[in-house]
């Protein structure tokens, strides 16, 4: 019966073929679509960034639990951008999916992560100027800017490898929760699907480029502010990286491994295992791997193109 | 870090080994990618240059 109801989630196979046909639509939306997405997607991390703050400052629980506390009430950035809809940079990694299946070429997958990144920046700074001019973080005797600042200090501290390598591990839990979703029907099982992924990234200390949009641009407002400064029990001079240089090098890092992660750990992954040609293994064994990698770069087409041209 | 520890050579040479690794495919495929996105963007726009050039046939002489 081809019309029968079911409840029971989408297969791995089937999630794979979802999430292809999912990044062709992303990657063909129209600019103001994408960047009015992508601002709403900044925002969204930016309004879980903002809970995690305020529920991890003198929570009263040991570390652990603490973070785990922080990492659950995290999870509302994510459900916000997968249940109302929203364009979020490293969700949209595992668009090299279709990219790989040759569904989209490599300029349509960079048009799509130019002006989402571009958007998320723009949302988290606008909500970083609402939650700045709130002056919220004023509450529980400056702890709230204390704690924000401190989170952001740490980030800007650490060295390039670690901003890469917790990328990489952030971002494969956030494609993760976005592979977990795609095989629920309804909302609950989305939501169920993100929690614990986004939980684990944040919990563990895990770098998210796009909330690190939020948490820096904070911590660079609030290190101007004499009475957080003396809440977090830091002076000037330990707040050295705590600047625009210092987070742009975050960013580049921080980035680097998101898309490592997101893209080649698990989509470029799980398209091998699901979605790979059937030719791949024979064409793989005659030496042809150069020409697959040419191929999925375009060299070939454009040379052809250009030759055409010339005639 | 002492580098008269063997061991510690290896390992940093290892986790250098990983950053660059990651480093060079990521940003060859976003430098390759934003080169064939800003070809498209040109091919785009190709179109009405001409026309342009066509309703200011003057401007494009004196040229």
């Amino acid at each position: 019966m081809s019309n029968q109801v079911t409840i029971d989630a989408f297969t791995p196979p089937e999630i794979a073929e979802h999430m292809e046909n999912i990044g062709v639509k992303k990657a063909n939306l129209d600019f103001w679509s994408m960047i009015t997405l992508a601002i709403l997607a900044g925002s969204f991390i930016g309004f879980g960034a903002e809970l995690f703050t305020l529920t991890v400052t003198h929570s009263g629980l040991g570390y652990g639990l603490n973070k785990l506390v922080g990492g659950f009430v995290f999870s509302l950035g994510l459900i916000l951008v997968v249940i109302a809809g929203a364009e979020l940079f490293t969700g949209n990694n595992m668009i090299i999916m279709a990219w790989v299946s040759r569904k989209l070429t490599l300029g349509q997958v960079m048009r799509n992560w130019t002006i989402v990144y571009f958007g998320n920046f723009l949302g988290s700074l606008g909500l970083v100027l609402l939650m700045y001019f709130s002056r919220q973080w004023t509450f529980a005797d400056f702890h709230i800017g204390a704690t924000a600042l401190n989170i952001a200090n740490a980030k800007v501290n650490l060295s390039f490898t670690e901003g890469i390598v917790r990328g990489i591990l952030c971002n494969i839990l956030v494609c993760l929760a976005i592979w977990l979703c795609a095989s629920g029907r309804s909302v609950i099982d989305k939501i169920l699907a993100i929690i614990f992924p986004i939980t684990a990234f944040v919990a563990s200390g895990f770098e998210h480029s796009i909330a690190n949009m939020y948490f820096i641009p904070m911590g660079i407002l609030l290190r101007g502010e004499p009475n957080v400064l003396a809440a977090a029990g830091l002076t000037a001079s330990d707040l050295v990286n705590l600047n625009f240089h210092g987070f742009v090098l975050s960013l580049i890092s921080v980035t680097t491994g998101n898309i490592f992660g997101g893209g080649f750990m698990v989509a470029v992954v799980y398209w091998f295992i699901y979605r790979r040609p059937e030719n791949f293994k024979a064409r793989f064994k005659n030496g042809q791997i150069a020409n697959i990698f040419l191929e999925l770069f375009q060299f070939n087409r454009s040379n052809k193109a250009g030759k055409s041209e010339q005639r | 870090m002492s580098m008269s520890n063997p061991n510690e050579v290896l390992f940093h040479f290892i986790q250098l080994g990983l950053t660059y690794s990651v480093c060079f495919v990521v940003w060859i495929m976003l430098l390759i990618g934003l080169g064939q996105y800003l070809r498209d963007i040109y091919n785009q726009i190709r179109p009405a240059r001409k026309s342009i050039r066509r309703l200011f046939p003057s401007h494009q002489a004196s040229h």
